[in-house]
């Protein structure tokens, strides 16, 4: 019965507390690049959540035989290989998401969510348990972009998955351009941070510290060096 | 022994485990490609034809390879060396006319255009189906409105655009409508080459 | 030439990888609160495009002749990742001035989506060797151009921090200036016609 619960949690965990892409600010360049429509936005979001579980239960499955020094480019390898799985996948089946997609499928590679989940997750725990954490992130990936798309298509063409809901003349083309999605990026996070008082927020800036090189880069250091500088002078 | 162990656990075993996780995916990849391939060619050809059939409605939809990048390269119009050149010839089955599609040199690299011409060697509709780079650059002569023009236009008056009295250019923009012109001249060209429809 | 000069002006002004295409936006985001240390991110990411576009095109070559254009991907990010590995240690070797300045930021780039992207989208385009490498550095101009222009903002203090609504301090403000900026950018479309 426990051990049921904890399954949950570790799902729900992803969904809400842990959202990557509202609260822990990752994987922000497909969330910006493909929130222009609904269909996008799940669509982008399912085709990352597919590769997250995926390179998940392997790496966890490998967990043991992966030599510490190795780990990285083997990770790489692995999320690269179910990415280049993903794109035959949808450019046989499902063309036109293939098309509007584009550049953005082979770009899940260097999503940081995924690289961040076999580092933080998956190569700590069992094969069940990482495919439970991959399927929350992932759907917490996927929900937080549909609502990006939501609000930008309905702004910004009018449309709900294609169905016409404000007249053309009312829309604001914004929204559906680039900079619409930094707005209604900013725009959700305050809406959380109102929701929530805050607390759903930790990070209070943009640090590095959520990103997948953190152990292996010197950026902080440098960060660190330069305060000190300033704090001598 | 114990300095064995050492060298086998920081060399040899990173690059084993690396190199066999390397073989397992490209494996994989090999497989499943397999499996796709065929469907992506089918849906890119039949893209393609929906494509020919927007140009060119008469033809009801079937054509015939008359001659592309892997046969008869020979057949193929080059108006100019690895600037304007046409990549494939389709004649409709019906001999309403034929859908040419052209390679030319535009702002950041080589578009693609796809033409319809009918029997009597008049252009039936132009459509830029690729461009080398994304939106905002070099778009403006990709317009309808300018495209619309060359239906019906049936004598090359000149391939530079700004010399052929017919096509009024695109002020502003006369890189990107004198490409798209020099690749309704080569498909005019093609329909010559090819003697027409038969 | 005219081709190159519009595919690097194109390519910084009109299809800035930071504020039109979304690439890299981690580190823009991440890197961008001090102007120092956006100038060193901003000259490595110069570096390794330029580097990695060496590279990946002949690579490319290569795949098509052999028929296995289908692994650019696994390739791609495996050599992308080596490379910066490679270059790490020549510099910390030979040098070492540079690996000072640029050395820091290596090790994050190799995840950056922007070197992936740009290599991948040489392809795409179907670019000369020239024209690719033309692209790649322009797009790490472009990239450096932004951070720079970004980092200056959120140096500057241009808003009163205490004037701000709660829900909005922090991140969201942020991402409004980045909406500004992006917005900004918007105005070079149409530079080519």
């Amino acid at each position: 019965m426990e051990n049921k619960t904890s399954k949950l949690s570790i799902l729900l965990n992803g969904i809400i507390k842990e959202n990557p892409v509202l609260v822990l600010l990752l994987g922000t360049c497909p969330a910006l690049a493909t929130s222009s429509s609904v269909a996008n936005g799940i669509g982008m979001g399912l085709s990352a959540t597919a590769v997250l579980i995926c390179s998940n239960m392997v790496i966890s499955l490998l967990r043991n035989v992966i030599p510490d020094k190795v780990r990285i480019p083997c990770y790489i390898v692995i999320i690269a290989g179910f990415v280049t799985v993903v794109q035959f996948v949808l450019q046989a089946y499902v063309p036109s998401l293939y098309a509007s997609l584009g550049l953005f499928i082979p770009l899940i590679v260097v999503n940081c969510v995924i690289l961040g989940r076999a580092e933080a997750f998956a190569n700590k725990n069992t094969v069940i348990d990482s495919a439970f954490d991959g399927i929350g992130i992932g759907l917490g990936f996927t929900l937080a972009l549909g609502a990006m798309g939501l609000i930008r298509e309905l702004f910004g063409a009018g449309t709900i998955l294609g169905f016409t809901i404000i007249p053309e003349q009312f829309t604001v083309s914004f929204f559906g351009l680039a900079p619409g999605g930094f707005f209604v990026y900013g725009i959700l996070i305050a809406l959380l941070n109102a929701a929530t008082k805050g607390k759903a927020l930790k990070a209070k800036s943009f640090s590095c510290g959520v990103c997948p090189m953190y152990s292996s880069c010197n950026v902080a250091e440098a960060n660190e060096e330069i305060l000190e500088k300033g704090a001598a002078k | 022994m114990k300095n064995n162990d050492n060298a086998y656990h920081n060399f040899v075993k990173p690059i084993v485990v690396l190199v066999a996780i390397c073989f397992v995916v490209t494996f994989a990849l090999a497989y499943v490609y397999g499996i796709t391939a065929p469907i992506i060619a089918e849906n890119t050809a039949k893209a393609a034809n929906e494509a020919r059939t927007e140009l060119l409605a008469d033809a009801k939809g079937a054509f015939t390879m008359y001659a592309d990048e892997n046969s008869n390269t020979d057949k193929l119009v080059v108006l100019e060396e690895k600037k304007v050149y046409a990549t494939d010839c389709y004649t409709a089955d019906n001999g309403s006319g034929m859908v040419v599609t052209v390679k030319s040199n535009s702002y950041g690299g080589l578009l693609t255009a796809m033409i319809g011409i009918d029997k009597d060697g008049a252009v039936t509709a132009v459509k830029v189906t690729a461009h080398s780079d994304t939106p905002g650059v070099g778009t403006k002569a990709q317009e309808p409105g300018h495209l619309a023009q060359y239906k019906g236009y049936n004598a090359i008056g000149n391939v530079e655009i700004k010399a052929d009295p017919a096509i009024n250019h695109v002020s502003g923009a006369s890189i990107s409508s004198g490409a798209i012109h020099k690749a309704v001249c080569c498909a005019l060209e093609q329909f010559k080459a090819n003697g027409g429809v038969n | 030439m005219v081709n190159l000069i519009v595919i690097f002006m194109a390519v910084v002004l009109v299809n800035n990888f930071l504020l039109s295409q979304f690439l890299g936006i981690c580190s823009f985001l991440g890197v961008s609160n001090k102007l120092s240390s956006s100038v060193g991110m901003g000259g490595a990411v110069i570096f390794v495009m330029f580097i990695a576009e060496l590279v990946t095109w002949p690579i490319q070559q290569l795949l098509d002749k052999f028929e296995i254009g289908y692994l650019q991907t696994v390739v791609f990010i495996l050599v992308i990742a080596s490379l910066v590995q490679f270059v790490e240690m020549f510099m910390k070797k030979y040098l070492p001035a540079l690996q000072k300045a640029l050395g820091i930021f290596l090790p994050l780039i190799t995840t950056n989506c922007a070197i992936l992207g740009a290599t991948i989208n040489a392809i795409n385009y179907g670019y000369t060797y020239a024209q690719s490498i033309v692209y790649a550095v322009g797009a790490g101009v472009g990239y450096l151009v932004a951070m720079v222009l970004f980092a200056g903002v959120r140096e500057e203090k241009l808003w009163d921090d205490s004037l701000v609504p709660t829900p909005f301090k922090g991140v969201p403000m942020v991402l409004i200036s980045a909406t500004i900026l992006s917005l900004s950018f918007m105005g070079f479309t149409g530079l080519f016609q």
